[in-house]
């Protein structure tokens, strides 16, 4: 019976606290927040790509040159300007590509230079060619697209801890915390119900950024994505109900903040450098599959409620 | 008229507040343990190579052998390195940073071609830009929990009916965090100085510009925050990128005109902080720029401070429309239709390969999100989603809709298109109006799209409200089509006040052709 009315009141806290975090207008926001920034940001790129299109700027080419080059130049959209010291006006900066046939000159970083250089090489028939932006395949997009939303997965740790965290702060700051902990539930129900929460609202929120991804580049492993990215989120908002101590009325929230995002973005660098694929928040950018770090995230929230409910039973 | 007594009390106030207990050294240790090590430690910059000339790269695709015996070159089978060679109709070509050893062995002995390369001289940011960034970054959450706190503890109420000032309490706020974040990056700018890793110069006036703003915008954004939730996703979701993008802005301006860069308010003194631009006159400008906005941000705090400001009833609707109708385009559009842009720039490959489906899933989903979030607002969710139980006389209505719907399908309505790219874009936009090829993902659309419009709009904005948004983000470039199908949904959702028979409309139009 009493198992039966703990577990009734952990459905309805989770429900309530989930309910609450997604009546709150800035927080709605910020959950759809990097997924329209990113995904705008593609957009965007893209139409510039599409506006910097040729015409293509001037190029110094020295007198005499073969016509069959320069027609190709024009060609390729580039404005040939007969130059008699093409390699002295590039390096004087007047034009930044210039040749005379067989040398090309070119200033560093120039948009244009791979096509620039590519034509001169097709006029020479040389057996290669430096190219800029060769079309990405769609096995390419998948891992710039898994890329991406690990990324936005750190984001979304970021949030989790400041649920975690902010979300029992608030709650002791404005007497909610109290008066649940007078439930007669045992405490480690409240963190619990913080913690599924939590969870439930990030974990749906990086599910879109991954599905909006996968229409923009596909994602490749996206389940592995996606329970990497959930198991992140959720284990930082374990760590802020854990860490939260008495943050609040009695302690200022900023320091465990400050320390909880210190260790999150942290622990996602090392998880890159030593492949800790299992650990949570660790395996964002090492990758594997994502079961494991999803169920040690599972049992991280259990172990964080136990220690919440510890350090609220002293308080 | 502000009192500095005032503000010097909210300043200790919100410093004890929230520098207190066990934990109250946390913050100070924070930013000493980043902010030393990038003022003290030798400078990295100095260890790598121009791309051009590093010793080690990564390569894929058809690399030549001759290449892959060169030292330094590693092989990545799996795809996703630095150079990338493909071979074409016989002709090979290289993508990425190409070393000049690479460049030899690829031209062999007669090189038909030979490249001059004259370096451009860019002038980049310093490691000191670091220390006034990680000043910011680390007083987000104090920023956040100053004004949303107060707030949720009650006491901003207490201290708005005392004798203080609005202005004296954004003042005190300000001279707190903003202090302390200018404190911390002066001193590791000393630091800095004092190991010979920076000298002496101008760029210590804009330095604590960046944390003074980033408290000064911080506090602007979280003005209105409820609580400390709240206030720090705002203060995490927007802080980064403005910096971000400020930073970036004035860069690239200042490469145009050092004094232009500077003038872009946040980015110049951020770029102005990292050395970038030699002279006074810029980190002059920028500590200027940046003054301005500060003053900006806490006058505007200041208004804001006691409450929202109160909107009449139509602006409050307007609002609403342009908040709801802008997020659901912007789901919608995005993946159901920027993947055809990958064509237009060039990359047709991906934007043919890109499965249509995966754009709609997700836009379907979005639209889903938004009813979800609606639902949680309301005090009955199934009144915001206008789920009451239909009549049956509904339901009958819903399934004759859904046939003349159908029958619509065949008329030829004149779309505002021109061209097949165009053509793309407007069937996509309307996948709810394009059965066949949608698919099963096109069911989810259904859903989706009857309670969004039929449900959410309708129940917010009425039915005009609800007719024009469906054609503003569904029908864009097919306004008659899109403004016929939304009337007669619309018009049956409104006159059986339920969104059932509308959907079963839409469910019954997009299975008869099937």
């Amino acid at each position: 019976m009493r198992l039966y009315r703990a577990l009734r009141a952990l459905v309805v806290l989770t429900a309530s606290t989930a309910r609450r975090l997604l009546r709150e207008q800035l927080v709605v926001r910020s959950l759809i927040w990097p997924t329209l920034v990113a995904s705008l940001t593609l957009g965007l790129t893209l139409l510039v790509m599409i506006w910097l299109r040729p015409p293509w700027p001037e190029v110094a080419v020295a007198p005499g040159t073969d016509h069959v080059l320069v027609q190709a130049l024009e060609d390729e959209g580039f404005t040939t300007v007969e130059d008699p010291d093409p390699g002295g006006s590039v390096r004087s900066r007047r034009v930044e590509l210039g040749t005379d046939g067989r040398i090309v000159w070119i200033v560093d970083g120039h948009p244009h230079q791979s096509r620039f250089e590519s034509t001169v090489r097709a006029y020479r028939n040389a057996p290669w060619r430096p190219v800029r932006g060769l079309e990405v395949s769609i096995g390419e997009g998948a891992i710039y697209g898994r890329t991406v939303c690990r990324f936005l997965a750190l984001v979304f740790t970021l949030y989790g801890l400041v649920f975690g965290l902010g979300g029992v702060a608030r709650d002791r700051d404005d007497g909610t915390l109290e008066a649940e902990l007078a439930l007669p539930i045992p405490r480690v129900v409240v963190g619990l119900s913080r913690w599924l929460a939590s969870a439930l609202v990030l974990g749906p929120a990086y599910a879109l950024s991954i599905a909006v991804f996968g229409a923009l580049l596909t994602v490749a492993e996206p389940l592995d994505v996606l329970l990497h990215g959930a198991a992140s989120s959720a284990t930082a908002a374990a760590i802020g109900i854990a860490v939260v101590g008495t943050a609040g009325i009695k302690q200022g929230f900023a320091g465990p903040f400050a320390v909880g995002m210190t260790v999150a973005t942290g622990l996602a660098g090392a998880g890159a450098a030593l492949d800790l694929g299992w650990v949570p928040i660790a395996s964002l950018f090492a990758g594997g599959s994502g079961v494991p770090a999803m169920v040690l995230a599972g049992a991280v929230g259990v172990v964080a409620s136990l220690v919440f409910a510890l350090r609220a039973g002293r308080t | 008229m502000i009192r500095s007594e005032r503000v010097a009390a909210v300043a200790r106030l919100d410093l004890r507040t929230e520098l207190k207990g066990r934990q109250g050294f946390l913050l100070p240790a924070i930013l000493a343990g980043l902010l030393l090590p990038v003022a003290a430690l030798p400078d990295l910059g100095e260890l790598v190579a121009p791309r051009e000339q590093r010793q080690h790269i990564t390569v894929y695709g058809d690399v030549p052998h001759a290449v892959l015996a060169l030292p330094g070159v590693s092989v990545r089978p799996e795809g996703g390195g630095q150079v990338r060679f493909e071979y074409r109709d016989g002709i090979l070509y290289v993508e990425g940073p190409i070393r000049p050893d690479v460049r030899a062995v690829l031209d062999g002995p007669d090189s038909p071609v030979t490249r001059v390369s004259v370096p451009r001289v860019i002038s980049l940011p310093q490691r000191t830009m670091l220390l006034g960034l990680l000043s910011a970054s680390v007083l987000t959450g104090a920023v956040s929990a100053s004004i949303g706190g107060e707030r949720s503890r009650r006491t901003l109420v207490i201290l708005l009916s005392a004798a203080v000032a609005r202005a004296e309490i954004v003042g005190g706020k300000f001279a707190a965090w903003g202090g302390l974040g200018a404190l911390a990056t002066l001193v590791a700018a000393a630091t800095a100085i004092a190991a010979g890793h920076a000298p002496f110069g101008w760029w210590l006036v804009p330095l604590p510009c960046v944390p003074l703003v980033t408290v000064a915008l911080g506090l602007w954004l979280v003005r209105n925050a409820t609580d400390v939730v709240g206030g720090t996703t705002t203060t995490l979701r927007v802080l980064p990128v403005v910096l971000a993008l400020g930073a970036i802005v004035a860069w690239v301006l200042g490469s145009v005109h050092p004094l232009l860069g500077a003038a872009v308010p946040v980015g110049g003194a951020v770029v102005a902080a990292g050395q970038t631009w030699p002279g006074a006159w810029p980190p002059l400008v920028a500590a200027a720029s940046t003054l301005a906005l500060i003053a900006a941000c806490l006058w505007g705090t200041v208004r804001d401070l006691e409450e929202a400001p109160d909107r009449d009833p139509l602006e409050r609707t307007l609002f609403l429309a342009a908040g709801l109708g802008s997020l659901a385009a912007l789901l919608w559009w995005i993946p159901v239709a920027v993947p055809l842009l990958w064509g237009v720039a060039g990359n047709q490959r991906l934007s043919d390969d890109l499965p249509p489906e995966n754009g709609i899933l997700a836009g379907a989903l979005g639209l889903l999100a938004i009813c979800v979030v609606r639902a949680a607002r309301a005090t009955g969710p199934r009144d915001a989603l206008l789920l009451a139980r239909p009549s049956l006389d509904g339901i009958a209505s819903g399934l004759a809709i859904g046939v003349v719907l159908a029958a619509l399908q065949l008329v030829p309505f004149p779309p505002l298109t021109d061209g097949p790219l165009m053509a793309s874009f407007s069937e996509r936009l309307g996948a709810a109006f394009h059965p066949t090829w949608a698919g099963f993902a096109g069911w989810l659309v259904v859903v989706a799209d009857e309670l969004f419009f039929r449900g959410v709009l309708l129940r917010s904005l009425g039915p005009l409200g609800s007719i024009l948004g469906y054609v503003i983000v569904r029908a864009p470039l097919d306004p008659l089509r899109g403004l016929l199908v939304g009337t007669l949904l619309t018009g049956t959702a409104h006159r059986t006040r339920s969104v059932w028979p509308a959907l079963v409309a839409h469910a019954v139009w997009f299975a008869l052709p099937m």
